[in-house]
C-alpha cells in the first residue's frame, strides 16, 4: 500500500515536471531583467519556431481569455490609481502657487 | 516595443506591407496552445488626418527617450486606440527590442520632458485598454486575429 502510494507520488511529480518543461520550452526563456515600454516592469526574450526574437513581460501562461482580461482590467486600476495621484498633484500644486 | 507587420485597415485579419514599431500593451496571452500579443500601432509618418482620427491618444515620443535597438526615424508616433491582437509568429512579429526610457521614477530623472511624456501617457492609457477589450472580444467571438473590421487609421 505505501509503496504504490509512493509510486503515484512520483508518477504526479514526474508529470508535473514534464508539463512545467513542455510549458516552459515551448516559447519563451528568461533574458536579464529590464524594464519594459508599457505597464509591466520585466522582460523576457522571446523567440518563434523560426527563431525570430523579440522581448515581452513575462507571463505564466494563461489558457483562458477572460482570466488576461482580468489581468488587463488590474493595470487599468494601477493607471487610474496614477493618475488620480497626477490630478491631485496638479490641485496641491494649483493651490500652492496661489498669491497669499 | 515590437516590431510588427501591423495589419492595414483594408485587410484587417492579415500582416500588413510594411513594417511598424508598436507598443505592446501588456504580458503575452496563451490561447489553445498559440500565443498572442497586443500591439498598439507605432508610425514615424505623422499627419492631419491621422491627429483628427485619433484626437488626444497619439503618443510622441523622442527616439532619445527610447532605449535599445535604435528607431529607423527621430520620432515614432503610438496612435493609443488603435490596436491588434497579432499572433507571435515570425509572419506578424519581427526581431527587435527596446523600451520606452521614461516609465519609472530613476528613468525620469528630473528631467522635465520624460516627466511630461510619462504624464501624457498615463493619461492616455485608459483608451488603450478600452480598445484591447474590444479587440479580444471580437477575437473571443470569431477568433480572428488583427484589427477590428471596420476600423480607420485616417
Amino acid at each position: 500500500m505505501k509503496r504504490n502510494i509512493t509510486r503515484l507520488v512520483l508518477l504526479a511529480a514526474s508529470i508535473a515536471t514534464r508539463t512545467a518543461a513542455q510549458v516552459f520550452k515551448r516559447l519563451i526563456h528568461f533574458a536579464s531583467p529590464s524594464t519594459t515600454a508599457a505597464i509591466v516592469s520585466t522582460a523576457v526574450k522571446v523567440v518563434t519556431e523560426s527563431g525570430a526574437t523579440g522581448y515581452m513581460a513575462p507571463s505564466v501562461p494563461i489558457e483562458a481569455l477572460p482570466a488576461w482580461k482580468e489581468k488587463i482590467k488590474r493595470a487599468e486600476r494601477s493607471n487610474r490609481e496614477t493618475v488620480r495621484r497626477l490630478l491631485a498633484d496638479d490641485e496641491q500644486r494649483d493651490i500652492n502657487a496661489k498669491p497669499v | 516595443m515590437l516590431k510588427c507587420q501591423f495589419p492595414y485597415d483594408d485587410a484587417p485579419h492579415s500582416p500588413g506591407p510594411k513594417t511598424h514599431f508598436c507598443l505592446a500593451v501588456d504580458a503575452l496571452l496563451e490561447y489553445r496552445g498559440r500565443t498572442y500579443v497586443v500591439v498598439a500601432y507605432g508610425t514615424s509618418r505623422i499627419d492631419d488626418d491621422l491627429l483628427d482620427a485619433h484626437q488626444g491618444v497619439v503618443l510622441t515620443v523622442k527616439s532619445s527617450f527610447i532605449k535599445g535597438d535604435p528607431l529607423p526615424k527621430d520620432r515614432g508616433h503610438f496612435v493609443l486606440d488603435h490596436v491588434a491582437l497579432l499572433p507571435l509568429t515570425e509572419e506578424w512579429i519581427l526581431p527587435f527590442h527596446a523600451e520606452f526610457d521614461f516609465m519609472t521614477k530613476e528613468q525620469r530623472g528630473t528631467d522635465p520632458q520624460r516627466y511630461e511624456i510619462w504624464r501624457a501617457f498615463e493619461f492616455s492609457k485608459s483608451v488603450m485598454f478600452r480598445a484591447t477589450y474590444e479587440v479580444l472580444d471580437h477575437f473571443l467571438k470569431t477568433k480572428k486575429v488583427g484589427i477590428l473590421p471596420g476600423t480607420k487609421l485616417r
